[in-house]
């Protein structure tokens, strides 16, 4: 090895830089592991709405629906669709209703997608370069929006799975049909059976099933058709069935009162933010899409780069966010391998001319290029704890801050100074940051100031409820979709406030429609503040003042 | 199998449909706004990037797309 590197210096400096590059992907799935196993021993929401999906959990552990009729008490319904929860049924059958099974879920969901990732790298190259499939796979947790919602018990990161489990597979399938000619109709059936999960795991995997079809139809286009009809005719027959299991509950929830108002200065910050957060990664899978475009036929990952990222633009409407680009994260990682793949084995069997013309040995030049692109996108999606000394030098050695300054965030009480955290993301915004025990301590404290009531808490998030064994009441963002919808008739709900028939209140971003913040405001005292997590919790008690 | 002046084809027809939708209100009368809007301006302009794509990829003929 060392005679190799003496012969080639430009070997050695190439290995070093891989070396490296592998090095800080690993440091990633280190922090990654941290904040997982944190949040796994966290027993409250650390993201408003995780309470409310282990709540559709425990009631699809019971058979019922969690599509129901928010007009009633608990003034509960869902909207998101079941797939995801019914997978973690039967852990909480075995270990009862913990917030750790549904985020074990989503974290390992998306360690295998990393996998498939690579995989997906590895079964287009000719010559295997380990390092390279490595960097594509660890190139996944280490983005910083996967790293903020992959352990959360939200459904997303588990829809990515299926959806790049049936691109890749999409992939394969065609590519050993067109090699043998033999038709291969039980992969395809795989691919729609994941594509199908995808899509009731959460609504946004249309944009994988259009690229799926899109690709489907340039290669085989009466197939493609043929089986597009028999798709879109079992997601309908199922569709079908659940809305008439749930009386028109499931259309309600997930459809009607799901299209929420698009915000143009939200789609656009986001687009920024993940263009610089992921440049180089975005440019280079573009460039691919670009490329196979105009001199070779479209791959199934650059449709599925193009189309996901221009779909992208959903996460501008209110309630979206960071998550909606993870797809094409995912899409864009495999486009890149790709394309360095290609690269590096063009230049060594057969290099275009113009390479024998320049002075210095291309392919060497790529591979101490490709160690360093991938460094500086290691670099541009920076975000870790800084609570050690280690981690601290780390953070300034990349001119980086070693805390974070943010003023918790709050609805309902004044406004308070910024506190330091130690935690650094070049694409912070709320969640990121382990849980401490002071704000596991804090969440017992919210859920001790239920019990000082006789009644279920009228609560923003259903995880005090549910950690003292009360009734879950309420999924305010849902009551808030369904009032702008038009689909809620809020009577008994503000009958019982103005009753006071709820012992405590708790706000965390006031959701709630208007009449129903009205009516707290009128019949409820503020009583205590409460921070966890950076966001400030305002206790509420029946006013008793006026009798 | 489609072809890339098919592929090319596709793409024109959606830079076109893009257009044409984003006078839908005005046709059906569905608003009262005279003009073009901002966001009509939003919707023409990226409505132009397929047709162009399209219209580059029509000389590419037979080739697969």
């Amino acid at each position: 090895m060392v005679e190799r590197f003496k012969k080639n210096p430009a070997a050695a400096v190439a290995a070093v830089l891989i070396g490296l590059a592998l090095l800080a992907y690993l440091g990633y799935l280190a922090i990654y592991f941290n904040y997982a196993i944190k949040l796994f021993q966290f027993p409250f929401d650390y993201d408003q709405g995780e309470g409310h999906e282990l709540l559709d959990t425990i009631m699809l552990a019971r058979g019922e629906w969690p599509y129901q009729n928010a007009d009633r008490y608990p003034f509960y319904s869902s909207n998101y669709p079941p797939l995801f929860h019914v997978f973690i049924i039967p852990l909480i059958w075995i270990f009862g209703p913990q917030y750790w099974t549904g985020r074990l879920v989503a974290f390992l969901s998306s360690l295998i997608t990393a996998g498939i990732l690579g995989y997906a790298v590895y079964r287009e190259q000719t010559v295997k370069r380990w390092w390279l499939i490595a960097l594509c796979t660890l190139m996944y947790p280490a983005s910083n929006y996967v790293y903020h919602i992959g352990p959360l018990l939200r459904q997303h990161i588990f829809m990515i799975l299926f959806e790049a489990a049936a691109v890749v597979l999409m992939a394969a399938t065609l590519s050993n049909e067109e090699k043998d000619g033999r038709k291969r109709p039980i992969w395809l059936l795989w691919v729609m059976i994941f594509l199908l999960i995808a899509g009731y795991t959460k609504q946004l995997a249309y944009a994988t099933v259009a690229a799926l079809y899109i690709f489907w139809f340039l290669r085989d286009m009466k197939r493609s058709v043929l089986w597009g009809i028999g798709f879109a005719a079992v997601t309908g027959a199922v569709f079908l069935a659940i809305n008439i299991s749930t009386d028109n509950q499931w259309w309600n929830n997930t459809i009607a009162a799901n299209l929420n108002e698009f915000i143009p200065a939200q789609a656009i910050g986001l687009y920024r933010q993940w263009f610089s957060l992921h440049m180089m990664i975005t440019l280079v899978a573009a460039g691919y899409a670009v490329y196979q475009l105009y001199f070779e036929r479209l791959s199934i990952y650059a449709i599925w780069f193009v189309l996901t990222a221009v779909n992208s633009v959903t996460a501008g409407t209110w309630g979206a966010g960071e998550s909606y680009f993870v797809t094409t994260i995912a899409a864009s990682i495999v486009c890149t391998g790709l394309a360095f793949s290609r690269m590096l084995e063009r230049l060594e069997t057969d290099p275009p001319e113009w390479v024998n013309r320049i002075p210095i040995n291309a392919h060497s030049a790529l591979l101490i290029l490709i160690p360093i692109l991938f460094l500086w996108q290691a670099n541009t999606v920076f975000h870790m704890p800084t609570g050690s000394e280690f981690t601290r030098a780390i953070a300034r050695m990349t001119g980086r801050p070693d805390v974070t300054w943010v003023a918790p965030q709050t609805s309902c009480s004044a406004d308070r100074d910024p506190e330091p955290l130690p935690y650094v993301d070049d694409a912070f915004v709320l969640i990121g940051r382990p849980p401490t025990v002071e704000d596991r301590l804090a969440g017992e404290q919210i859920a001790a100031e239920i019990l000082k009531g006789d009644t279920p808490a009228f609560a923003e998030e259903a995880g005090f409820n549910l950690r003292v064994g009360r009734e879950v009441v309420t999924n305010p963002t849902q009551l808030r979709n369904l009032n702008l919808a038009g689909l809620l008739d809020k009577t008994e709900m503000v009958t019982m406030l103005e009753d006071k028939a709820f012992d405590t209140v708790i706000f965390r971003a006031q959701f709630y429609p208007p009449e129903v913040l009205v009516a707290i405001g009128q019949n409820y005292e503020q009583t205590n503040l409460i921070q966890m997590n950076g966001f400030v919790y305002c206790i509420y008690r029946p006013d008793n003042s006026g009798q | 199998m489609v072809t890339k002046r098919w592929l090319g084809i596709g793409f024109i027809a959606l830079g076109v449909i893009g257009i044409f939708g984003a006078f839908v209100n005005d046709i059906f009368s569905l608003t009262d706004y005279q003009g073009i809007g901002p966001a009509q301006r939003v919707v023409i302009g990226l409505s132009i990037i397929p047709i162009l794509v399209g219209a580059s990829l029509l000389p590419l003929g037979d080739k697969p797309a």
